[in-house]
């Protein structure tokens, strides 16, 4: 009798999983006319708030929610949003005086408006100023405050900075970068209500019922871990967005993310970080030249960034300039390029990639070359010794602690052919990966046998200019910026980047950047693989979806979210 | 069996305080503190930030004090706050476990609906076809990791045949209920499927044991049919280790299925210990693992009631 029961119960249930199965898929497939638009990333942010979220997957978000003073396009002009213009010399919005003080003046647009239809004025910069430079404000960005004076707000719509010493990026940094507000009547009260201390606990920008901003989309919903969905704002200063609704959905699996797009369930995906990794995006190129996935094209771009194998500069092993010169001598980079990366990636020999407008030609170059390696090492001290790692004077092993993110496939196997190239040439590498999240905590490791060489990206973009990165100031715990993750000190590359940090004639700032780039080939301070490529995968019928490339600067894909449309 | 009962509930709360102790202290020896996170996100950050952050999460206090400092807020309700979702640890739990169940009570419902009747038709068909299929069925089941089986479920029934969404979560208010059973069928079909392997071996093994008693050989000698033989006899004997094999599946199930929830992006209590074990979260993944723990004391206690009222014999006065 019991088990009738039970056969009936399953044959009913049977029954009914059949006919959920046939109901057709809703999702992008088939839709006649579409005003929704789902994004697929694999890096959820941890929040949308101006001051704390600066990591880059996070400032691709915030444009579609808030404002930025300006934005770039994908060919790098310049888009004014809630600024009037953009101070420079030649506007006279930018002053510089004899005694080398700035003063550069901002000038908002009128009559804006945050999503509750609250005005958008000076206050409210005011106001974001004043937690910025609360140093009982646990924020991680405050490079600007090594070089500005005071700011004033002489009314609601102007705020004049004033510099203690000229700087190049005064029109990028003031409030981080390109100066995103908070809504002074959301934020101060709730910050009133935590204190100071505990800044990172208000909910504005992780609970979209208390967050409000001045962009194009409002912030309406996030299930964390799922999706983050944006609606248009109709009162949006620079006209409504075409498009209803931006979903934003989140896959912790990458194969997920890739299974999704084939299901034909996501409509455009970015380039890294955040995005799709090329390797994956070459695997979908790769089915849709063979006719297995149609309506979607893969895009590559070229990216001011390379994958670097970044020197810790105060490992002794590493001081003598030959060791590193023989270690990139070592490397088949050009090989890894075409193996690795099917010839999509080029090998890189400056720190700009070389359709960059400041590319040296002529800087000297690594090319593979085991024989130059071994000879280098030779002339450096470090002999062959009877296990086949080379040794110096003293019986030091030339033996290297590598770290790698764990977990990320491509860069492991990477790294396992450079070691076998090394170790041709006598150097052994140890491998210590760690989770990227414990890389970033503690760079350089305080263990017993801290890395000599880490894998991470090494961007150049204006606000990773080599001033930020190469000057000894801006070695962590030094200055402001802490950005100089190289540890690399040297008072010759101090005086040429102090000459290029104050000056502003574009022609003689390229001078100094290849003079710049000249001591930089001849000193290897990091060993950089390849220039990055980045890729998007976006369907066929989608308009406007024009990412940058992989880049470091705030909505390098969503600069222009107002505009995505479907050509149906 | 009340004095049982007050003397395991009276059991249970050192025992819970025992493994909150060993959680807290293995995840705050491991690598890394919530901390951490802030700086993954403010590469710039400048250490006299990270120190008045530490100090004003008392991450800067010795591990014991800490562990007080916890229990205390844990006694009175307050499970905290998370560094990484920004939220009380409470409301994050409150709109996971929901989805949670969603997914792994029909999963439980299905493979309990599906295992019990198989294993006791394999076991009294012992060596037929219908034997070796199910033996076959619950070790693939059994073997194929839940990550890799997810996958293939998604190309197979999404990228290949079309018929249902790839993973996510209908989010937002209008969706329906056929809308949100869609999304639950393919990684609910790898939960049971997983389960059914796991509960087939079970059933069998233990049908097969009871099959052999003398009481069924007398039922038979009173000339029953065979069906009322194995209903009213084999069945309920031999579903006392299923019981206990269910009981600490249950639990496990609460605490959300960990691969899969992942795989298909599914925002459940599994997800989320995931996710607050990578980034180092450490007051989420305590209030999962202790709620976890509550449950499998919670149900080996019901199992303990079952077997009595399966088994008359079993008495603990």
């Amino acid at each position: 009798m019991r088990l009738a029961w039970v056969r009936t119960g399953f044959v009913v249930g049977l029954l009914a999983l059949l006919v959920l199965t046939l109901i057709p898929t809703r999702g992008s497939a088939g839709a006649a006319f579409r005003k929704e638009l789902v994004l697929g990333n694999i890096q959820e942010p941890s929040g949308l708030n101006a001051l704390t979220s600066v990591a880059s997957t996070e400032t691709q978000f915030m444009p579609l929610f808030t404002a930025y003073s300006f934005l770039r396009s994908d060919r790098f002009d310049q888009i004014n949003d809630y600024v009037t213009a953009v101070p420079t010399l030649s506007n006279g919005l930018w002053k510089v005086s004899a005694d080398g003080k700035m003063e550069v003046t901002w000038k908002l647009r009128p009559n804006m408006k945050w999503h509750d239809g609250h005005p958008f004025t000076s206050e409210d910069f005011k106001f974001t100023w004043e937690v910025y430079k609360n140093p009982k404000v646990p924020l991680g960005t405050r490079p600007a405050l090594d070089d500005i004076d005071s700011v004033a707000f002489p009314d609601t719509l102007t705020m004049i900075v004033h510099y203690k010493r000229p700087t190049s990026q005064a029109n990028l940094l003031w409030l981080g970068a390109f100066a995103a507000p908070l809504p002074k009547h959301v934020v101060g009260p709730m910050l009133q209500r935590v204190g100071a201390e505990r800044y990172p606990e208000i909910p504005y920008g992780s609970d979209p019922a208390q967050t409000v901003g001045v962009g194009p989309y409002v912030f309406k919903s996030w299930q964390r871990g799922v999706e983050m969905v944006f609606e248009a704002n109709p009162n949006y200063h620079l006209g409504r967005p075409v498009l209803d609704r931006i979903v934003v959905r989140f896959f912790t699996d990458v194969n997920a993310l890739v299974t999704t797009i084939l299901a034909g369930q996501i409509d455009a995906v970015s380039p890294n970080p955040g995005g799709i990794p090329l390797a994956q995006a070459l695997e979908i190129d790769d089915r849709i030249q063979r006719g297995q996935l149609q309506r979607y094209h893969v895009s590559f771009y070229d990216a001011p960034a390379s994958e670097a194998y970044i020197i810790n500069n105060d490992s002794p092993l590493l001081q003598d300039r030959r060791v590193r010169q023989a270690l990139l001598y070592a490397i088949d980079r050009e090989g890894i390029a075409q193996t690795v990366f099917r010839g999509k990636v080029a090998v890189a020999n400056s720190i700009y990639p070389s359709k960059h407008p400041w590319y040296l030609q002529d800087i000297k170059k690594y090319n593979y070359d085991p024989a130059a390696a071994r000879r280098t090492l030779d002339e450096a001290g470090w002999r062959a010794g009877a296990d086949g790692i080379r040794r110096n004077a003293a019986g030091e092993r030339l033996s290297l602690v590598v770290t790698v993110p764990s977990g990320d496939r491509t860069r492991e196997r990477i790294q396992e052919i450079i070691q076998a190239q090394w170790k041709d040439v006598g150097v052994e590498m140890v491998i210590d990966n760690k989770p990227i999240r414990l890389i970033l905590g503690d760079l350089w490791g305080t263990g017993r046998r801290p890395p000599d060489l880490l894998n991470l990206s090494h961007p150049i973009d204006e606000f990773n200019d080599i001033d930020v990165i190469y000057h000894s100031e801006n070695v962590p715990g030094v200055g402001q910026r802490g950005r100089n993750y190289l540890r690399w000190k040297n008072p010759q590359y101090d005086a040429v980047l102090n000459e290029y940090g104050k000056t502003f004639d574009l022609k003689k700032r390229k001078e100094l950047s290849q003079r710049f780039q000249r001591m930089w080939a001849e000193d290897v301070p990091i060993l950089l693989i390849y220039t990055f490529v980045g890729a998007s995968v976006v369907r066929d019928d989608l308009i406007g979806f024009k990412p940058l490339g992989l880049a470091c600067v705030p909505g390098c894909y969503t600069w222009n979210a107002r505009s995505w449309r479907w050509s149906r | 069996m009340r004095r049982f009962l007050v003397r395991r509930l009276l059991l249970t709360v050192p025992f819970l305080l025992a493994v909150s102790a060993m959680l807290f202290l293995i995840l705050t020896l491991a690598p890394g503190d919530p901390i951490d996170l802030f700086i993954l996100s403010n590469r710039e950050v400048q250490p006299r930030d990270v120190e008045a952050l530490k100090r004003a999460y008392g991450l800067d206090r010795p591990i014991p004090v800490r562990y007080v400092r916890w229990l205390g807020r844990v006694a009175s309700g307050d499970l905290g706050w998370s560094l990484y979702y920004r939220q009380p640890v409470m409301t994050i739990l409150r709109e996971r476990v929901p989805n949670s169940l969603l997914l792994t009570l029909p999963a439980l419902g299905l493979a309990v609906a599906l295992a019990v009747p198989i294993g006791i038709l394999s076991a009294v068909r012992q060596y037929s076809i219908v034997d070796h299929a199910a033996n076959l069925v619950a070790f693939a089941g059994y073997s194929i990791p839940l990550f890799w089986l997810g996958i293939v479920a998604m190309y197979f029934f999404a990228v290949v045949l079309h018929w249902l969404p790839p993973g996510g979560f209908p989010g937002g208010a209008g969706v329906t209920v056929v809308t949100r059973l869609r999304y639950v069928i393919l990684p609910m079909l790898v939960i049971s499927f997983h389960l059914i392997a796991l509960l087939v071996r079970h059933v069998r093994s233990s049908v097969l044991e009871v099959i052999r008693q003398d009481f069924v050989r007398t039922a038979r000698a009173k000339g029953l049919t065979e069906a009322r033989i194995i209903n009213r006899h084999v069945v309920r004997n031999a579903l006392l280790p299923v019981v206990t094999v269910l009981s600490l599946v249950i639990p496990a199930l609460f605490g959300g299925a960990p691969v899969t929830e992942s795989v298909f992006g599914w925002p459940g209590i599994g997800h989320l210990l995931v996710q607050s074990v990578l980034v180092g979260d450490h007051l989420v993944s305590m209030a999962v693992l202790m709620m976890i723990a509550l449950l499998i004391v919670a149900f080996s206690l019901v199992a303990d009631v079952a077997y009595a009222w399966l088994d008359p014999r079993i008495q603990y006065e």
